[in-house]
């Protein structure tokens, strides 16, 4: 598994806006993208989201999408982000159909199931409005991502919750080293629904107010929706091609916390040995990490037990760690894609993004970077962590 | 990339007798459109008060999975790879319908819970505490295929040495309606789980089934499929009685020389997103057993076939596609 694993391209939609260059300037100027509910139907309109700011039929429009797409929010999100990936990359029709495309999400048409599924029990079962609950599971969404941006070689859809892209980003890099396809366009994509806000709303862990990662106030989580995606590349094609890495992805680590559905364990141990697996296959010191890209939910739970998991690999003298989701609010299956963007940005900028909103210490715990400051960073570690005690940490670090 | 994938062991529930092979000799033939599960006897491997806290979906997978680890000798595999289509649907269906009904209020969390995909998956991490690698894999089909292809290149690089690897997948009654609907390439529609154990050998003992090759493939061309069948050819096809399902194969079959064998598995495990898994399975079986019986061909050859390599081929729509290759040392 010696072959290299470059970033070529990327591609990024969230409630910062749509693209690389908006993504930037939210994260350098610190204004962050939660606000109040403004498309998703809901009665829970005291709860704050980090939504993308366009309605399903601006999205249609801006992709010029027909129906089914253009009532897919999870599709058309995806769509947009893996294009502007695709066009960075300067991908070739040739390129796309020897490349993989790997995405995750867990909604998947979740959207347009919930608004359509009373019409469907009101109905008689020879009447059933059926049609509309063909889009539902996950698979259909990155087959109609994919149907947008050309042919490619193969799909499969990654769907482990909240760590589903950066796990998607993990399948495509094993693809690669073991000379599947050169190129893999690999991420994840996730709406916000009724479902999921209602399904996180029970389980008491959503912040009325806006989020507080590593925040001894914290209450929990503002949950946000979006795309991102990479375009993975070896050396050999990247340098045929005659484009230019913007990174490359030098080390992963998936591991099961194997500790409770919905809860992390006290001591972090996926966490521990994702992070922990990540740096052995990078071949880093974890003094060579000059910044962590948190999971960093704003769960009393997750921040605990993630700091916890650093610890024990850091000691007391962390790296640079912040959560960026009181930017972008917790993009669930997309979040491991988009937050690998904005650590990517991180290298090529320079910066270490605030942890916004942070005031008060967690007791006998590190501090998250406060401001929005120029750093020199060669490698950052960008965690995931999903239901189930689904872990999974990247490394992403400069090219040389 | 230089190990062999070797399967050690592999466990089914479906509409046949579970955890049970007797399929091989009296298959229990179906009428309807809708076969559920046959359940097994879940207190041989589950605690009846975890039982009770969990989906039918979420013990099937466990007794499925433990059966295959006891078999294999393994407590604590490197790996658990999952594939699932619809994942908990029983439960994502009972939220939407309180959502429905209830409103965004007094809802409950225990469906929730156990609602995502991979709940499948953690929960068999979390019942034999293995902190392994643990990915699902949900796409249609393919989803069984997904979790090979991932389990495949992690044993043949190395990275791993043993690994759970499984597909499962409930339909409830309001689905089974909607796929018969939506998708009348599904005749009979019908549950699966299957798990098998897989490891990673730098060679091959005699008798023993590798998986040779996995290869997912999206729109390709029929040129681009036949060139992973190597005749002459043994193909176990998801045939399953539906014109608009089986011509895709017919088509693709008619293109390869040398009268390839064509097997099926369908007509009578049924249809669903992890089907393809219980082809895997009994594909296995055939090899391990080097007997064929009657009801599995699509067309009969004369003379005896005893065969050493099958071709596993799925599709869904005719747009996703999976080659899955066995071979028997």
């Amino acid at each position: 598994m010696a072959e290299r694993v470059l970033i070529t391209g990327y591609g990024i939609i969230s409630a910062l806006g749509a693209g690389i260059e908006a993504t930037l300037d939210a994260l350098k100027t610190e204004r962050s993208g939660i606000d109040c509910v403004k498309y998703l139907e809901t009665n829970h309109r005291e709860l704050p989201v980090g939504e993308v700011k366009y309605s399903n039929a601006k999205l249609a429009k801006l992709l010029n999408a027909k129906y089914p797409v253009s009532e897919l929010r999870t599709v058309m999100l995806g769509i947009i982000a893996a294009k502007e990936a695709v066009t960075s990359a300067k991908l070739s029709e040739d390129d796309i159909r020897n490349a993989a495309l790997i995405s995750g999400t867990t909604v998947g048409g979740m959207d347009f199931t919930e608004k359509h599924f009373n019409e469907v029990l009101e109905r008689e079962a020879d009447t059933l409005e059926t049609e509309k609950m063909k889009y539902n599971d996950c698979g259909c969404s990155t087959e109609l991502i994919a149907d947008a941006i050309g042919k490619v070689k193969m799909i499969t859809t990654s769907s482990t919750a909240c760590s589903s892209a950066a796990n998607a980003i993990i399948l495509g890099a094993n693809l690669i080293k073991s000379g599947v396809v050169d190129i893999a366009i690999v991420g994840g994509s996730e709406a916000l629904t009724r479902f999921h806000l209602n399904g996180f709303n029970t389980l008491m862990i959503l912040d009325k107010s806006r989020c507080r990662p590593f925040d001894e106030t914290r209450t929990g989580i503002n949950l946000g929706e979006g795309a991102a995606y990479l375009i993975l590349e070896n050396e050999k094609s990247a340098h045929r091609r005659g484009i230019k890495a913007l990174a490359e992805l030098k080390g992963y680590g998936n591991a099961c916390d194997a500790f409770h559905q919905t809860a992390s364990s006290d001591n972090g141990e996926g966490a521990y040995r994702a992070m922990s697996q990540a740096l052995m296959m990078a071949q880093l010191k974890p003094t060579d990490i000059d910044y962590i890209n948190a999971h960093g939910t704003g769960t009393p739970n997750n921040d605990r037990s993630e700091l916890a998991a650093m610890e024990r690999i850091w000691g007391a003298s962390l790296p640079k760690f912040s959560s960026t989701k009181a930017f972008t609010g917790h993009t669930t299956s997309a979040s491991g894609a988009i937050e690998s963007v904005i650590s990517i940005l991180c290298l090529q900028h320079k910066f270490a993004p605030a942890n916004i909103g942070w005031e008060s210490p967690i007791k006998d715990f590190a501090v998250p970077v406060t401001q929005t400051s120029t750093a020199e960073i060669k490698n950052i570690i960008n965690n995931s962590f999903g239901f189930g005690g689904n872990d999974s940490s990247l490394i992403f670090s400069n090219i040389n | 990339m230089s190990n062999k994938c070797i399967i050690k062991s592999i466990a089914q529930v479906s509409c046949q007798q579970p955890l049970s092979d007797e399929w091989l000799t009296s298959p229990i033939l179906y009428d309807e459109s809708y076969a559920a599960a046959i359940e097994p006897n879940f207190k041989e491997f589950i605690n009846p008060i975890e039982a009770r806290r969990l989906g039918r979906v979420l013990k099937r997978a466990l007794c499925t999975s433990l059966s295959a680890l006891r078999q294999a000798g393994l407590n604590n595999p490197d790996a658990i790879i999952t594939g699932t289509g619809m994942g908990c649907l029983e439960n994502s269906e009972k939220f939407l319908l309180q959502l429905a009904q209830l409103g965004e209020s007094c809802l409950k969390p225990t469906l929730f819970m156990q609602s995502t995909h991979n709940t499948i998956s953690s929960l068999i991490g979390i019942n034999i505490k293995c902190h392994g690698y643990n990915n699902t894999y949900s796409q249609k089909a393919c989803s069984f295929e997904s979790a090979l292809l991932d389990a495949w290149l992690q044993l043949k690089a190395g990275a791993i040495k043993s690994v759970l690897v499984g597909s499962h997948d409930e339909v409830t009654p309001l689905f089974a309606k909607i796929l018969k609907r939506n998708s009348p390439d599904f005749k009979l529609v019908s549950e699966t789980s299957v798990a098998s154990v897989l490891v990673a050998e730098e060679s091959a003992q005699p008798n023993q089934i590798e998986v040779e090759n996995v290869n997912i493939l999206y729109r390709p061309l029929r040129e681009e499929l036949i060139r992973h069948i190597t005749e002459p050819a043994v193909v176990m096809l998801g045939l399953n009685g539906n014109e608009s399902n089986d011509r895709h194969y017919c088509e693709l079959l008619g293109k390869v020389s040398g009268n390839p064998i064509m097997l099926h598995y369908k007509p009578i495990f049924g249809d669903n997103f992890s089907a393809s898994a219980i082809g895997f399975y009994a594909a296995t079986r055939l090899l391990q057993t080097g007997k064929i019986p009657e009801f599995m061909y699509h067309s009969k050859p004369a003379g005896n076939v005893i065969p050493s390599e099958i071709t596993l081929i799925n599709h869904y729509e005719g747009n996703t596609w999976s080659l899955i290759k066995l071979k028997k040392h």
